[in-house]
């Protein structure tokens, strides 16, 4: 049976509580009223390992990337297709350097996006 | 004797993790009762599923309400295995994320999911839940992300 003691430490992050929910707010932000996610390049490591869950037969970004130019590649696609706004963080947890936050945000799929997913299926 | 919650000491944050983790271990072997254990008689549980599939979003309220609900989906789905990926605590505060397969009792066809969930502790017990999920999809890559079963049935 796992240890769930040693398998669930975490290494000290080398940040303090308050830079760290100041860090996940700012993510949370994202992107920038100009587009831009400027942020997550600061504050994610070159090599960052992301993962987005969902069915890969439908959601062309589901699944592990590694580098931040992947994550921002990926980023900045989503932010093509939805328009989004009211980000919102109801809550976060941080342990040593884990953090897991509760956030929300509106999205509507973008015009451009939808008339070019129409002429994909009609086609 | 139960730590205070208000000291988030390392043993109350062991003891937290343990007991997350036994909570996720007991609901894909089907102890659903041991399971009750740890939550407050009048938990409030609040689903946040997607619109297709099984678990739907919604919010329950009480522990009977919570294991009537998990009752309904066993009906239909047999939990198959489950694999935690992170547990974290702060304070009184907790969450889990963890992949988990089922199969469909009539179709056969499996699922994995990637769940995260969030509870809150008051005097030993969970008093609040939040549950959100992804879906690996029905398809060839739910077969990929499959986790079979690692815990024997209750006899």
């Amino acid at each position: 049976m796992t240890n769930s003691e040693d398998f669930f430490s975490r290494p000290p992050p080398g940040l303090d509580r308050d830079e760290i929910r100041r860090r996940v707010e700012l993510l949370a932000r994202q992107p920038a009223e100009n587009g831009d996610f400027a942020v997550v390049r600061d504050f994610c490591a070159q090599d960052v390992v992301c993962e987005f869950v969902g069915d890969k037969s439908r959601i062309p970004y589901a699944g592990r990337h590694f580098g931040v130019d992947a994550l921002l590649n990926i980023l900045r696609a989503i932010n093509i297709d939805f328009a989004q706004s009211e980000q919102q963080i109801d809550d976060v947890i941080i342990d040593s350097g884990g953090v897991a936050a509760q956030a929300s945000r509106a999205a509507s799929i973008s015009p451009i996006s939808y008339a070019s997913r129409m002429a994909s299926s009609s086609n | 004797m139960q730590p205070k919650i208000d000291e988030p000491d390392e043993e109350h944050r062991r003891e937290l993790r343990r007991n997350v983790f036994e909570i996720t271990r007991l609901r894909m072997s089907g102890r659903i009762d041991e399971m009750m254990r740890y939550f407050a008689r009048d938990v409030v549980v609040r689903y946040h599923g997607t619109k297709e599939g099984l678990f739907l979003p919604g919010v329950l309220h009480g522990r009977d309400a919570f294991k009537e609900n998990i009752r309904l989906t066993d009906v239909n789905y047999e939990p198959l295995g489950g694999e935690v990926l992170a547990i974290l605590v702060d304070g009184p505060k907790s969450s889990v994320r963890w992949r988990n397969s089922w199969r469909h009792r009539n179709s056969g066809r499996t699922a994995t999911l990637d769940m995260a969930h969030f509870l809150y502790w008051r005097n030993g017990k969970v008093v609040e839940m939040f549950e959100y999920l992804d879906y690996h999809s029905w398809g060839r890559s739910a077969a990929e992300a499959l986790i079979e079963r690692d815990d024997p049935r209750p006899r």
